[in-house]
């Protein structure tokens, strides 16, 4: 069932598949080359042409990087990393590339349970999660069909299913929150090689720290000229949208 | 050469005198006599005081105004004339005025048998200064060429007292060695050294020959048809420590010569002896400054593990053991010798094999200065393994730059395996010192970003997310929908079944199609006994079903009367009756049944089926 509704969905975009899958080999031969700024460009083509998958993002990251744009490649590998919070390749090269920023900031927050929150959240994919909510409502029906027709192990299949609805509700539960972080763009990176952050979002504003390419904020309020961010040691203040990669 | 200060105390000699003269009271004279009434400053004189007896408790005068560079000195004379003894005490001073100006030497005392004598007081008029008043006319034609790359540079303060600089090299690569020879050269005998002060040589490392225990040697040179006496005075070794244009400055010293007088020889005695005609003269003599031209070293094919030896050297390692157990300790010792700035070089870099637990190594020197600066550099590594295993230390060696050759040179050392073997008692034994290996994870190591994915890159439609999608929810509502049919299925099937009954008779056609199947089989075979109890049993079961009768109370008049209740015609129920009659006969005699059984077995089925279908009407 699972297979077949995966051809489904390959088949609705087949046409994109075959248009794309030319740009990636063109752009993997240009990487393979050390002509990053090419393999940027193809990748950035495709993510033009309205596709997008956490692989394509973690790609263009690696050039982006290999480019000497470390502030972009942050930023791409953030976005991969949000596809698919679970493959180790984008957490390990995004760990590296972070040591290259300039800006270190204290983290004030309570890490362990942010780290608990982001490891639940983390876990699966967004699509991880719809299969996970599917399976488990399946198999949850599955036991209570058992359980009905059954005579002797009639608690057995009684429990099974009911922990399989409660994984079913869990599953819903993370992957609506995970949503809600995939669609919400609560963090940015910043992409130019030196921003002024300022205290109020008007050009006469006062500069109250500098920041650098590659640091993550978090985003407070955000419009298409100014943002409001907030640093991860709680420093706010306000700097200009176009300044900023928002994921 | 120094001259000794005789600094026995005024004191000791006046009391150790050992001739009485106390009878001899005639004529006791006190007197001061000075070599110069008129010098310069910085000029060198004597003043002496003299008694012609015996005498306690002398008071020099306020010397203040003078630099006193020697005494008192005391001299005893002592003359036996006729028979009649006659001595005298002398104590001199060696003085230079500070400054210009007329001085007078106040008298100084003694006592002499209880009466305290004077001596005359002394004027002194000082003009000028010495130095100035002698400044060089012989800077010309001093200067000795000694070699294409040495240079030769002299200064003198005086006609006859000069001193020379001699550098082994005037231009040299950073770091090379240059030895700095300052001579000194006097017509007048040397009598010694004093106040010398040595160059500060500003941008070199120094490092000066050991002069302090050393007898200066003197020799003798013919310069320009003079003889000059020259003294080997200092000899300093140097390493430029920036490229450019380094300059050594002058160095000064004061040399104290023996000049002859114009003085006449006082006595006979002092004619004879040489003495009288000469006196001591403090002179200062100055070097001139020198440029040396230090050149950067070459920035091409500059070898990776270079750490700043320039010179000529060369590299020895040795291990103590190749063969250990964990945690036993091995040295490595690595010996570099020869020729340079060796003593500024650092230790070479050694890539220990991970797992070893090595110690910042010891560090012995020895050096020579004879005529090069040249020594060997000893680094003793302790190295201890805590893994076993074979590991190899290679990589190792040792490069510096030649000057001569004007290249980089590269010396390897031996490449050594050490082969390591378990400790049997290792860890467990609480004596051995705990391994140690530094957990220096792979992904520290590895700084590099891993490589793309390649193939299929899974794209899909941006901001179209799997989640809360339609499709989504259609998988999700397909097991639902699955679920609701299973449950809507088995309710009516239970409804269904909750009526044994009906079940019975709805099942009664198919129980006895199956029953039928068994006889058909029988009578293929053609066995009629067991063909009729077959189908005799299939038919009776049938109705006991359809009528819900049991087998035992199933009777003709019983069937006859139900089946009319469910409107079977009497068509059926006479050929029923027909059929149950044979089917007894055919039981208990079956001989008598001439019937063919496919007939038989075609009628019973037929018959079931005309029930079938009138009960439903």
């Amino acid at each position: 069932m699972k297979q077949g509704l995966k051809l489904i969905i390959l088949l609705c975009f087949v046409s994109h598949f075959i248009f794309g899958n030319e740009l990636i080999e063109k752009a993997k031969n240009a990487y393979d080359k050390g002509e990053y700024k090419l393999a940027i460009e193809h990748y950035e083509n495709i993510i033009a042409g309205g596709e997008t998958s956490s692989l394509l993002h973690y790609n263009l990251a690696n050039a982006y990087f290999k480019n000497n744009e470390i502030g972009k490649a942050i930023y791409q590998y953030h976005l991969a990393h949000k596809l698919d919070p679970a493959d180790k390749d984008i957490k390990h090269n995004l760990t590296i590339v972070s040591k290259k920023t300039k800006d270190q900031i204290e983290n004030k927050e309570n890490y362990f349970v942010k780290n608990i929150e982001s490891g639940v959240l983390t876990a699966y994919s967004l699509n991880g999660w719809a299969w996970s909510s599917i399976i488990s409502l399946s198999f949850a029906l599955l036991f209570f069909i058992v359980f009905l027709i059954n005579e002797k192990f009639k608690k057995i299949f009684f429990w099974l299913g009911a922990i399989h609805v409660l994984i079913f509700i869990g599953s819903l539960i993370v992957g609506f929150a995970a949503l809600n972080e995939v669609t919400n763009k609560n963090n940015a990176i910043i992409l130019s090689a030196e921003v002024s952050v300022v205290n109020t979002p008007t050009e006469e504003a006062k500069e109250q720290f500098k920041l650098h390419e590659g640091t993550k904020v978090t985003v407070l309020e955000s419009n298409s000229k100014w943002t409001s961010i907030q640093l991860e040691n709680g420093n706010e203040g306000w700097l200009q949208t176009s300044h900023l990669g928002l994921f | 050469m120094m001259i000794k200060k005789k600094n026995i105390s005024l004191f000791l000699f006046l009391s150790i005198s050992f001739f009485l003269f106390s009878f001899q009271s005639t004529a006791q004279k006190f007197t001061a006599q000075t070599s110069k009434n008129q010098l310069a400053v910085g000029e060198l004189f004597q003043i002496s005081f003299t008694l012609n007896a015996s005498g306690s408790n002398f008071k020099a005068p306020n010397l203040n105004d003078f630099d006193v560079y020697s005494g008192p000195n005391q001299s005893t004379s002592m003359q036996i004339i006729n028979g009649n003894m006659s001595q005298s005490i002398s104590l001199s001073y060696m003085l230079s005025p500070k400054k210009e100006g007329k001085f007078t030497i106040a008298p100084a005392s003694i006592v002499v048998n209880g009466n305290k004598l004077e001596s005359n007081s002394i004027v002194i008029e000082v003009k000028g200064n010495a130095n100035q008043q002698n400044a060089g006319n012989r800077n010309s034609g001093n200067n000795q060429a000694a070699g294409n790359n040495s240079g030769v540079s002299s200064a003198s303060s005086n006609d006859d007292v000069f001193i020379k600089t001699i550098v082994s090299k005037k231009s040299c690569y950073l770091g090379e060695q240059v030895v700095v020879n300052h001579k000194i050269y006097s017509k007048p005998t040397l009598r010694g050294f004093q106040n010398y002060k040595m160059p500060n040589y500003t941008g070199f490392w120094s490092q000066n020959e050991n002069n302090k225990n050393k007898q200066i040697q003197l020799s003798q040179e013919n310069v320009d048809g003079s003889i000059y006496y020259v003294a080997d005075f200092s000899t300093s070794y140097l390493f430029p420590q920036r490229s450019g244009q380094l300059s050594i400055e002058p160095m000064e010293v004061e040399c104290v010569v023996r000049r002859k007088t114009n003085r006449q020889p006082q006595n006979i005695f002092e004619q004879f002896f040489g003495g009288g005609g000469y006196e001591d003269a403090v002179v200062k003599a100055k070097s001139k400054a020198m440029v040396i031209d230090v050149k950067a070293l070459p920035e091409n094919n500059k070898p990776a593990d270079f750490n700043g030896a320039v010179g000529n050297f060369s590299l020895k390692a040795e291990i103590s053991k190749e063969k250990v157990k964990e945690n036993e300790s091995i040295n490595l010792k690595l010996s570099i010798t020869g020729r340079g700035n060796i003593k500024l070089t650092d230790a070479p870099k050694i890539n220990f094999p991970e797992g070893f637990e090595t110690y910042d190594p010891k560090i012995s020197e020895s050096y020579s200065e004879a005529g090069n600066f040249s020594g060997t550099k000893t680094y003793d590594y302790l190295l201890i393994p805590r893994r076993s295993g074979e590991f190899t230390i290679n990589n190792l060696s040792f490069s510096y730059f030649d000057p001569e050759k004007k290249s980089y040179v590269n010396v390897p050392a031996p490449e050594f395996k050490i082969v390591v073997s378990p400790d049997p008692n290792g860890s467990a034994n609480g004596n051995s010192v705990q391994a140690y290996v530094p957990k220096t994870t792979i992904e520290e190591k590895n700084n590099d970003i891993r490589y793309i994915k390649t193939g299929d890159l899974k794209l899909e439609k941006a901001d179209q997310h799997f989640f809360n999608s339609w499709k989504h929810y259609a998988l999700l509502a397909l097991p639902l929908l699955c679920f609701t049919g299973f449950i809507v299925s088995k309710k009516s099937h239970d409804i269904r079944n909750s009526d044994v009954v009906a079940v019975k008779q709805r099942k009664a056609a198919r129980l006895a199609k199956k029953q039928l199947q068994k006889a058909e089989v029988f009578k293929n075979q053609n066995n009629k006994d067991a063909f009729y109890q077959e189908v005799s049993f299939a038919l009776n079961s049938y109705i006991s079903n359809k009528l819900n009768i049991p087998i035992a109370d199933l009777s003709k008049d019983n069937i006859s009367l139900q089946l009319m209740k469910r409107n079977v015609s009497d068509a059926t129920i006479t050929k029923l009756n027909a059929t149950l009659n044979d089917f007894d006969i055919a039981r208990y005699a079956p001989s008598a049944v001439s019937n063919d059984i496919h007939i038989v077995y075609n009628n019973t089925i037929e018959l079931i089926k005309n029930i079938e279908d009138e009960t439903r009407a």
